[in-house]
């Protein structure tokens, strides 16, 4: 029994489970879910696909050049069951699965601290677009205080959101 | 899903290229629907030409437009459930001509069949086709 | 009444079910790019033999919509089509194969074929 890859998501397929599609040509793909299926009928790219991990990939969201993702191979050659052998590999999986979720980590890190930084550049020059256009005539009449808390409550809520954002997905890399 | 008037390809060297459904045989369970590894009786709609030589220097039987033989499906488009609970599906609706003692007409299969067939008990198709899925 | 044009039908989508049916299925993106498109492979689809089966013989073929063409005027209109032109764009990006969506898991092989190489050829013979 083999844990094969889902064709359009690459999650797994557990035995038992999703559909195997058979090409005149003798390829086999498999689907994890009726979902991957329908929607490989519909011929989608998964690249363009943005919850596919083809698109993760090519899009730079996530780790494509690192060591803890080349132990994972197909081997067509039959090992000899070995109890020694099995146990230091799972000892072995699960070290490398820490290692690897707290790569992972790091790289989200660092990919949100840049999109942060474009976030906000990009905020400073809506919400200056917006004063020279419009402020000029609303806001004049309007205290010199209460301007200033008026531009900085939405900044706050903004700036609060981003981090919220960032603490819902490192719980699920966890 | 194969029931009366569906179209299949016909992948062994008997000569028939496509064949049309007009019974599905012993099989009143499934509301009359055969699957893979069941027995059809099916009608040719479109046969390799004849060649004159080939005729007079082999009395082996061919197939011509029109004739009523039995077949055995070997691919199908419908999902099919495999018994570990997965389900396999084919590009297209295939079958294999026999003749009336349940032996194959053709001596060779051109094309993937159904791994389900062993278990219906065609092995013979089995063996003898290219790639087993 | 209501409508009875299925919607979003300006980009020479016609009779999709059709186009859906077993008979109408053709060659699929990959095994064009991988397969067909390759000069040798080329050379031998675009001289086909007479075929009386085929539409116009199977002289008229293009290779790139895995279509046969009537007539040579047909198949030239066909390479002005709109739809030629979007599967040439289709077939110019390297094709998603099952060994990319393996990739995509993080599961290797034992031994790397490399495939950069032939999406590269692909791309000078698809312009």
């Amino acid at each position: 029994m083999r844990i094969e890859k889902c064709y359009f998501c690459s999650t797994n397929v557990y035995p038992g489970h999703g559909t195997a599609f058979v090409r005149n040509d003798a390829k086999v793909f498999r689907f994890c879910t009726s979902k991957c299926h329908k929607n490989f009928k519909m011929k989608r790219n998964p690249r363009k696909v943005r919850w596919t991990k083809a698109f993760r990939k090519a899009a730079g969201k996530e780790m494509t050049i690192d060591s803890t993702i080349e132990f994972e191979k197909r081997r067509n050659v039959p090992v000899r069951y070995d109890r020694e052998l099995v146990q230091t590999t799972i000892k072995a999986m699960k070290r490398v699965g820490e290692i690897k979720a707290r790569r992972e980590r790091v790289f989200f890190k660092h990919r949100m601290a840049a999109s942060r930084e474009k976030q906000k550049a990009h905020r400073k020059k809506a919400l200056e677009a917006v004063k020279s256009k419009s402020s000029v005539k609303l806001l004049e009449p309007v205290s010199t205080t209460t301007e200033k808390e008026k531009i900085k409550v939405p900044v706050k809520a903004k700036s609060a959101l981003i981090q919220g954002e960032g603490r819902s997905m490192g719980m699920e890399i966890d | 899903m194969i029931g009366l008037k569906s179209t299949l390809n016909v992948i062994d060297n008997s000569g028939a290229l496509i064949v049309e459904c007009v019974n599905v045989l012993k099989n009143k369970v499934n509301n009359g629907w055969g699957s893979v590894g069941d027995e059809i009786v099916v009608v040719v709609q479109k046969a390799r030409p004849v060649s004159a030589a080939a005729q007079a220097s082999v009395n082996a039987v061919k197939v011509r437009q029109g004739d009523v033989r039995r077949a055995v499906i070997v691919r199908t488009r419908k999902p099919v459930r495999r018994p570990d609970g997965s389900y396999i599906r084919f590009d297209d609706n295939a079958a294999v001509l026999l003749n009336n003692k349940r032996e194959m007409l053709g001596t060779r299969i051109g094309g993937i069949v159904s791994a389900d067939l062993r278990l219906k008990g065609w092995g013979k198709i089995v063996s003898l086709a290219p790639r087993v899925v | 009444m209501g409508r009875l044009r299925r919607s979003r039908t300006h980009k020479a989508q016609r009779d999709v079910h059709r186009a859906s049916r077993t008979r109408a299925k053709t060659r699929d993106l990959d095994q064009i790019q991988l397969i067909d498109l390759d000069p040798k492979n080329r050379a031998k689809l675009e001289a086909q033999p007479i075929n009386y089966e085929k539409p116009g013989l199977a002289q008229h073929y293009c290779v790139e919509c895995a279509k046969y063409y009537e007539t040579d005027a047909a198949l030239q209109s066909h390479w002005r089509s709109k739809v030629h032109k979007r599967r040439l764009k289709q077939l110019r990006e390297p094709a998603y194969t099952i060994e990319e969506s393996e990739r995509a898991a993080g599961l290797g092989r034992e031994d790397r074929r490399p495939t950069a190489v032939a999406s590269s050829e692909i791309m000078v013979d698809a312009v």
